[in-house]
């Protein structure tokens, strides 16, 4: 069991995932983020 | 029992389940018929014409699809008063001086004022995402829309300078009796409801063009201006907003006189 | 072209399918809104700009003033051929003949666009693998299908005769603006056939070398061909919809183009065609389940249990992207004109997709459920099987997510207790936690079908242990990312929560992506590793094609009718109204039973076309009479 990668697949999609959350809501003119 | 059979009748359960959860699985929901004119008998009460407005809120006029607790769009309690308010807030534009001016408006020209919050998104609260309710997909006529101001008026204890309008007959009694043609300039502007909207022969309406001193624009501009409202459009005012249809309707007659008294207004 | 053939190699016949794809797929490049992604928002604003502008000006309609083209007419119920009768009990009038009439047509039609997509794609796979079986299946689906063509055309024609005979105003209105198109859509025909006819009796004379290529292209202008009909009528279809192209009165304005691309024109055009895929594959699907029911020898059943599976795949890999066709469609709706989008998903049509939301379960549940029990066929035990209970699980949880309504059905002592809405399971009724189970179910179901393609290989890189844990990281990741943003969704407000499901949507297709990616490079070179038997496969699985097939029909009887019913009283929504004497927006449970008759009515006629395939197979034994 590989558990480095598994853990490391996690960080690292959470990351990119976030991102992209990020930018495709800028692309809608909204912000990810409301106060 | 074979495979074809087997198979059939499997299909059919599926095809029997589906409607049947339909039926008894989600609440019953009766559609509206579809709308008719309103009929504003010669008789008519304020009571009861208070009451055609209160019908055409919830079915013809749709308002509570969008007009609800979900948000969408401002609930219109107390109308009687907080037309009023809006009136006297910093941001209204618009034309109109009195409640029911303001609420006529806002349901025609939905966009002169939009109450803060609910504009459409990324307009800043200058444009309305609401349909002006005199054509399109709701269609009422100024009949209806009169009705619906003073059920607004009305409903949570205020009152209303509103009358029943003059018998407006349905849609289809027009077709079958043609009016015989008005004998003066200012019968047609009785005729054809001109004052609705004009200040003309003695009427005050508030949504269109002066037309007390419209003489000197010359006859010719006069009667395009009754035949095809939306080629030359007085300066502050929209396309679109007059009727289309008064070339169809009056007869050669009727449009001379009244094109004649307006030339005579100066 | 034949300067590409005659260069032998793959380059040259390669570069003439590029040539021939590029002239299928060209059309969908003419239009503007050719990217939903960044366009779901503002390109219904630039129509709605258009239609404005069109609905002012009407110049080019007009001819010394006076417009050159009809306002729609104002019509009293006296002006509908009308009649009242019953048929086995049930009521007939000329709007239930019409509404049953198109639905019997978009079922075949739907049909057969299908058919000619993935013939065409197995049929190539078979030119690249070498492989007989998938030539051989791909002609065995052509020939099933033959009849189906026919009675599209019967239906169609028949639709023409009722709308013509009870409706002959609005059709006048609709011929002043769409005449044209009708006529160029009655020649496509020709050539639809005429590629039809040739690839179909030519597919065994030529079957190999430049012929094959030659049949190939055959194959693809059939399918041209196909979608440009389906294109043409969709104009009609979303025209009654959303108006565009006309000026306030409804007259034409002269431009053809402007009447056809409306808002909802392309949004339409994609969603059909996905849709229609899934469709035909689960058709076909029905096909295969029955005659693998019905085999009588090993080989038989082994050959149905295959194409039982092929089925399956194409109409997975249909439903998969049809969610976000379908959410392309409505946002469109939505901007077009907001009391629609309102009494869509709020208002009077919301239970209808409460409904349809059971029937995507289903089909979604009937998919896996044919997966899970296909992992049975490797001879030794699927190693993934006991993943199985865990996507059982989300793909269940995420069904049940999916359907719960806001509002419950309470008496009003209930109602009185607890209020609108359940206070636990009230908040699982808005679109936060749809979207999420979607996307989850999305993702279960690509799951399923990836454990199961397992079954027969083991890997032979040194790495795969480590591709298995970074698929399962990225995995997690994923159903984290679109549950978090689907309950923060529940803290913000609405008009940003919408745009939630964008990202929610690009995660899934991100996951998939990537897992494929890994995984196909995981396997690169893999060794067999169980023997794959097919045929063993038990009987149910076979229901569940069943389910498959009879649900999808069913669903899009109810899509149709909701496509139609949200025009209401209207036969061009605010533009011509519908005063005929059953002008009424039917209850739910009344049109479910009219799309349940002419389900029944659809079974029975393609077991008639099955029937017939199998009919024509066998020659009579002809006896000699001594003469």
């Amino acid at each position: 069991m590989n558990w480095g990668s598994y853990l490391g697949a996690i960080v690292g999609g959470l990351v990119i995932f976030f991102v992209f959350d990020v930018l495709l809501m800028k692309a809608q003119g909204l912000s990810l983020f409301v106060k | 029992m074979g495979n074809f059979t087997k198979i059939i009748i499997f299909s059919i359960l599926i095809v029997l389940a589906y409607p049947l959860y339909v039926k008894f699985g989600i609440p019953k929901l009766n559609p509206s018929p579809p709308p008719v004119e309103a009929e504003i008998g010669a008789n008519m009460t304020m009571d009861q014409f208070i009451a055609l407005g209160k019908k055409i809120f919830d079915e013809k006029g749709t308002c509570t699809l969008c007009h609800n607790s979900l948000g969408r769009a401002p609930m219109l309690n107390n109308q009687h008063s907080v037309a009023l308010d809006r009136l006297k807030d910093p941001r209204y534009k618009g034309g109109a001086k009195t409640a029911e001016e303001y609420l006529h408006e806002s349901m025609i020209k939905t966009s002169a004022f939009v109450v803060a919050g609910f504009g459409v998104k990324g307009s800043n609260d200058t444009q309305s995402p609401m349909p002006d309710v005199s054509t399109g997909a709701i269609g009422l006529n100024p009949a209806e829309i009169d009705a619906v101001i003073a059920y607004m008026m009305t409903k949570d204890g205020g009152k209303t300078t509103l009358t029943v309008p003059t018998a407006v007959p349905a849609a289809g009694a027009e077709e079958k009796k043609p009016a015989a043609p008005a004998k003066t300039g200012a019968e047609v502007v009785k005729k054809y409801g001109c004052g609705g909207c004009h200040v003309i022969a003695g009427e005050a309406g508030a949504l269109g063009p002066d037309l007390s001193k419209i003489g000197s624009k010359g006859k010719d501009y006069l009667r395009q201006a009754v035949v095809d409202p939306d080629a030359v459009v007085a300066k502050g005012f929209d396309k679109g907003m007059m009727p289309t249809d008064y070339k169809d309707k009056m007869t050669a007659g009727e449009l001379e006189m009244l094109v004649d008294l307006m030339a005579k207004s100066k | 072209m034949s300067f590409l053939l005659r260069r032998s190699g793959l380059k040259g016949r390669a570069a003439a399918m590029l040539i021939a794809g590029m002239l299928l797929v060209l059309p969908l490049f003419l239009q503007p809104s050719s990217n939903p992604v960044s366009k779901v928002l503002s390109v219904s604003a630039a129509y709605a700009e258009q239609a404005a502008d069109a609905k002012v000006e009407g110049k080019e309609g007009e001819k010394d003033g006076k417009p050159k083209f009809m306002a729609a007419p104002k019509l009293k119920e006296g002006d509908y051929p009308y009649f009242k009768t019953n048929i086995l009990g049930l009521e007939v009038t000329p709007r239930i003949l019409a509404w049953l009439i198109a639905q019997l047509h978009l079922w075949f039609a739907a049909f057969v666009l299908a058919v000619p997509i993935f013939v065409l794609l197995i049929e190539a796979i078979g030119i690249v693998t070498k492989n007989d079986k998938y030539d051989d299946m791909a002609h065995e689906f052509i020939k099933v299908s033959m009849t189906a063509f026919s009675i599209t055309s019967i239906t169609g024609g028949v639709l023409a005769m009722v709308l013509f005979n009870y409706y002959p105003d609005f059709m006048k209105y609709l011929m002043s603006i769409f005449g044209d198109t009708m006529i160029i859509y009655a020649m496509l025909f020709f050539g639809e056939s005429g590629c039809l006819y040739i690839y179909y009796y030519g597919w065994d004379r030529m079957r190999y070398g430049t012929s094959k290529w030659v049949h190939l292209s055959l194959g693809m202008l059939l399918n041209a061909f196909g979608m440009t009909i389906l294109f043409i009528s969709n104009a009609w279809t979303t025209f009654m919809m959303a108006p565009s192209g006309v000026d306030g009165m409804g007259a034409f304005t002269g431009n053809i183009w402007e009447a056809i691309r409306g808002p909802l024109w392309n949004p339409i055009n994609l969603h059909r065609f996905i849709a229609n895929i899934a469709y035909g594959g689960s058709i076909v699907g029905a096909y295969a389940a029955y005659k693998f029911l019905a085999a009588q020898s090993k080989e038989e059943r082994a050959h149905y249990d295959w194409m039982g599976y092929t089925s399956n795949f194409i109409a997975i890999a249909g439903l998969l992207p049809l969610p976000f066709a379908g959410y392309w469609l409505t946002a469109e709706m939505y901007a077009y004109s907001q009391q629609v989008g309102i009494t869509l998903m709020g208002g009077l049509f919301a239970w209808l997709f409460i409904v349809q939301a059971v029937l995507i379960g289903s089909l979604f549940l009937a998919a896996n459920y044919y997966l899970w029990c296909g992992m049975g066929r490797s001879e030794k035990p699927n190693p993934y099987f006991k993943y199985v209970k865990y996507i059982a699980f989300a793909v269940v949880v995420s069904f049940l997510v999916w359907f719960t309504p806001h509002t419950l059905i309470m008496t009003a002592k209930e109602a009185k207790i607890i209020g609108s809405h359940h206070p636990v399971v009230g908040v699982l009724g808005v679109m936060s936690a749809k979207n999420t189970a979607v996307n989850i179910l999305i993702i279960a179901t690509y799951l399923s079908f990836m454990l199961y393609r397992r079954g027969d290989r083991v890997p032979t890189v040194g790495w795969a242990k480590t591709g298995d844990m970074l698929q399962a990281g990225l995995l997690t990741a994923a159903c984290i990312n679109i549950l978090w943003l689907g309950i923060y969704g529940y803290l913000i407000p609405a008009n940003v929560r919408i745009g939630l499901s964008i990202p929610q949507v690009f995660t899934t297709l991100l996951f998939i992506i990537l897992s494929v990616i890994i995984d196909g490079k995981m396997y690169k070179g893999a060794k067999a590793g169980s023997v794959i038997e097919w045929g063993k496969m038990p009987a149910r699985s076979q229901y569940a094609l069943f389910l498959l097939a009879v649900s999808f029909t069913w669903l899009m009887g109810l899509m149709g009718f909701c496509r139609s019913g949200i025009r209401q009283h209207w036969h061009v929504y605010t533009v011509m109204r519908d005063n005929s004497p059953d002008a009424f927006t039917p209850t739910l449970p009344y049109a479910a039973s009219v799309v349940s008759v002419g389900t029944v009515i659809f079974m029975a006629l393609v077991i008639f076309i099955f029937w017939l395939a199998q009919f024509s197979a066998k020659k009579q034994k002809h006896e000699a009479h001594g003469h």
